[in-house]
C-alpha cells in the first residue's frame, strides 16, 4: 500500500518536473496569464523561481527575518487567493518586487514591529570590491578602498536606487515606480547624485 | 568623470556588463572601434559596475519549503496581525510581560540582531567575494596530439595555438562570456588574438595564465608547469598556493606541483620555443628526459638494457632530423648501441 502511494507521488513529481521545464522556455507573460487562468503548476513555478530573490530583496528593507519571511508568505497567499482579478504583466519579478516592498514598508509600521522601530533599518548595505584581473586593471586597490568606503556612507534612498540600476538592471521607468517617483527625470536625477560617490575617489 | 557618468548612467551598458549576449558585445565592440580613445573609460565603467555588490541573505531550503507548506494550506494568521506571538503559549508569555520587560526584550533582542547581523554580513560577504561567474552552458571543443604529432589551430577569436606533441586543449565554441577560457594539458605556444575587454584565461593543473594579447608558450608535463612569456605581459595564478605573478617577455615562471615552488627566470627563447619551428632540443637533459622527449617527439617507444654507465648531460639540437640521424648522433655520444624495430627501440648499453 505503502509503496504504491510512493508510485503515484514519485509520478505526480516526475511529470510536475517536466512542467516545471516547459515553463523556462515560456515568456513570463504566459507564464502569468496560466497562473491568473487557475493553473496551480504555473503558480508553484513562479514560487519556486522568485522565493530567493524576494526574500534577498526584503531583507535589504529589513533584517528582521520573520517580518520578510511573513511579508513574502502574505504576497503568495494574496496573489493565489485574487488571481483571476490581477492584472497582466511581461515582467513578473518586478510585480512582485513592487508589491513586496510595499508589503514590508507597511508591516514595519504596524503590530509587533512597529516596538521594535525597524523603521530605520532600511540597510541597502552596499560593499564595493574588486575581484577582477591584477593585469591591465584602472583602479588601484587604494582608490578601490576609497570608492567602498565613500559608496557606503551613500544614504539609503542612494543605495537603493544604485542597487535597482546596477544589481537589478532595472529600467528608469521601473525604477521610477518601485520608488514612487512621479516622473522618470527624478529617476534618472537621483542616479547622477548617487554617482557623486565616485568623485572623490576618482579626481 | 562626465565621460564616465555617460556610461554608470546607461543601462544598456550596464545590461552588457552583467548580462551580455551576442548582441551587446557586438554594438560595444563596435563602439569601441568607432571611439578607440574611450577604452579605458570603459574599462573603468565596466570595472565600477562589476564591483558593485550588497549583502544579501538568501534564505534556506528549509524556509522556503515552509513558506511553500504555509501557502498551500493558507494558514491564516490571527486578526490582530500579531506574526510572532502566534501560538496560545506564546499568548500567555505575552500578557505576563509589562511594558517594562518588553523593552528589555527588545534590547537583548537587537543584541541579538546585531550579533546575528554581524555574522551574517561577514558571511555574506565572504560568499559574496566567493561567487564564481555564472558560466553559461556552451559546447566545448578539444583537439588533441598523439606522440610524434604536432597540431596548428585557430580559437574562434583568431588565437593561433600550437599544439606540441601528446598534448590537448579544450575551449568553448564560442567566446561568449566575459572572459576565452582554455584548458590545456601539454604543451601549447599561444598567440593570442588581442581583445582587451575579454581576457584570454588558459587553465594547466594548477596555473591560470592570464593575457590580453600576448605570445607565450605552456608546458605542463610531469608535474613541472612552466609559462614562458614571449610578448605582451601575463599575470599567472597558482591556485594551489594563491600566488600572482605578472611576467615580462622574456621571463618564465616554472612550478613544481611535487615541491610546490615557483622560480621566475630568464629563459632561453631558442630552446623553449624551438619545437615550433621542428627544431629538437635538449639542454643538459638526464637519461630519462631524453627517453622521454625522443618517445613524444618521434612517437616510438623505447626500452633499454642495462643501465648508463655514467649521469647524461645532453646539450644537443636537430633541426627536422630523422629518428635514426637523431639515435646514431646520441648513441655517439653516450656509448650506447640500439636496434631499431618498426616504432620500438631497444637501446643496450
Amino acid at each position: 500500500m505503502n509503496e504504491e502511494l510512493q508510485l503515484v507521488e514519485e509520478k505526480n513529481s516526475s511529470s510536475l518536473r517536466l512542467l516545471s521545464q516547459d515553463y523556462q522556455q515560456m515568456s513570463d507573460a504566459a507564464i502569468w496569464s496560466a497562473f491568473k487562468a487557475g493553473n496551480e503548476s504555473a503558480f508553484i513555478f513562479i514560487y519556486q523561481k522568485f522565493f530567493d530573490s524576494l526574500f534577498e530583496f526584503g531583507g535589504l528593507f529589513c533584517r528582521n527575518e520573520n517580518l520578510v519571511k511573513d511579508a513574502v508568505q502574505e504576497l503568495f497567499i494574496e496573489i493565489r487567493k485574487s488571481r483571476s482579478k490581477l492584472g497582466g504583466t511581461n515582467n513578473i519579478k518586478f510585480y512582485l518586487y513592487k508589491s513586496l516592498k510595499r508589503r514590508v514598508l507597511k508591516e514595519q509600521k504596524s503590530g509587533f514591529y512597529k516596538l521594535l522601530d525597524l523603521k530605520n533599518d532600511y540597510s541597502f548595505s552596499v560593499q564595493f570590491s574588486h575581484e577582477q584581473l591584477l593585469i591591465d586593471r584602472q583602479l588601484s586597490q587604494e582608490m578601490v578602498e576609497k570608492l567602498n568606503k565613500s559608496i557606503q556612507q551613500l544614504p539609503p534612498r542612494k543605495r537603493e536606487i544604485i542597487y535597482y540600476f546596477y544589481y537589478e538592471n532595472l529600467s528608469y521607468q521601473e525604477i521610477k515606480e518601485i520608488m514612487g517617483f512621479s516622473n522618470v527625470k527624478s529617476a534618472r536625477n537621483l542616479l547622477y547624485n548617487a554617482l557623486d560617490f565616485l568623485k572623490s575617489s576618482l579626481l | 568623470m562626465n565621460q564616465l557618468t555617460e556610461f554608470l548612467t546607461n543601462p544598456e551598458f550596464v545590461r552588457w556588463v552583467k548580462n551580455p549576449d551576442e548582441e551587446l558585445d557586438l554594438y560595444w565592440s563596435n563602439w569601441i572601434k568607432a571611439n578607440p580613445s574611450r577604452i579605458n573609460d570603459i574599462k573603468l565603467a565596466r570595472e565600477i559596475v562589476s564591483g558593485i555588490g550588497f549583502h544579501l541573505k538568501s534564505p534556506s531550503q528549509e524556509i522556503k519549503d515552509e513558506v511553500l507548506n504555509n501557502i498551500l494550506s493558507d494558514k491564516v494568521r490571527g486578526q490582530n496581525g500579531d506574526l510572532l506571538f502566534n501560538s496560545p503559549k506564546d499568548d500567555i508569555i505575552h500578557s505576563y510581560l509589562s511594558w517594562f520587560q518588553y523593552k528589555q526584550i527588545y534590547r537583548v533582542a537587537s543584541i541579538i540582531i546585531l550579533v546575528f547581523g554581524l555574522s551574517f554580513i561577514f558571511h555574506s560577504l565572504w560568499n559574496w567575494s566567493n561567487k564564481a561567474p555564472v558560466e553559461q552552458v556552451v559546447a566545448m571543443l578539444e583537439k588533441s596530439t598523439k606522440q610524434g604529432e604536432r597540431l596548428n589551430c585557430k580559437l574562434p577569436d583568431g588565437t593561433i595555438v600550437q599544439l606540441n606533441s601528446n598534448s590537448s586543449i579544450r575551449y568553448p565554441e564560442d567566446f561568449k562570456g566575459e572572459s576565452r577560457p582554455v584548458e590545456l594539458n601539454g604543451e601549447a605556444f599561444f598567440e593570442v588574438a588581442h581583445n582587451p575587454l575579454k581576457p584570454f584565461r588558459v587553465t594547466s593543473s594548477d596555473l591560470v595564465t592570464t593575457a590580453l594579447g600576448t605570445s607565450f608558450n605552456i608546458n605542463n608535463k610531469n608535474d613541472v608547469i612552466s609559462v614562458a612569456l614571449v610578448t605582451g605581459k601575463v599575470e599567472v595564478k597558482n591556485l594551489a598556493d594563491k600566488g600572482r605573478n605578472l611576467l615580462k617577455p622574456g621571463q618564465e615562471l616554472i612550478y613544481s606541483a611535487e615541491s610546490r615552488k615557483t622560480n621566475i627566470g630568464e629563459f632561453n627563447m631558442n630552446s623553449v620555443l624551438a619545437w615550433r619551428d621542428g627544431i629538437l632540443v635538449f639542454s643538459e637533459n638526464n637519461f630519462e628526459e631524453v627517453i622521454e622527449g625522443l618517445e613524444n617527439w618521434y612517437g616510438v617507444s623505447i626500452n633499454y638494457e642495462g643501465n648508463p654507465k655514467r649521469e647524461w648531460n645532453l646539450s644537443i639540437q636537430f633541426d627536422n632530423a630523422s629518428l635514426e640521424r637523431v639515435l646514431s648522433r646520441i648513441a655517439y655520444i653516450e656509448k650506447f648501441n640500439y636496434e631499431m624495430n618498426d616504432k620500438t627501440i631497444t637501446i643496450k648499453f
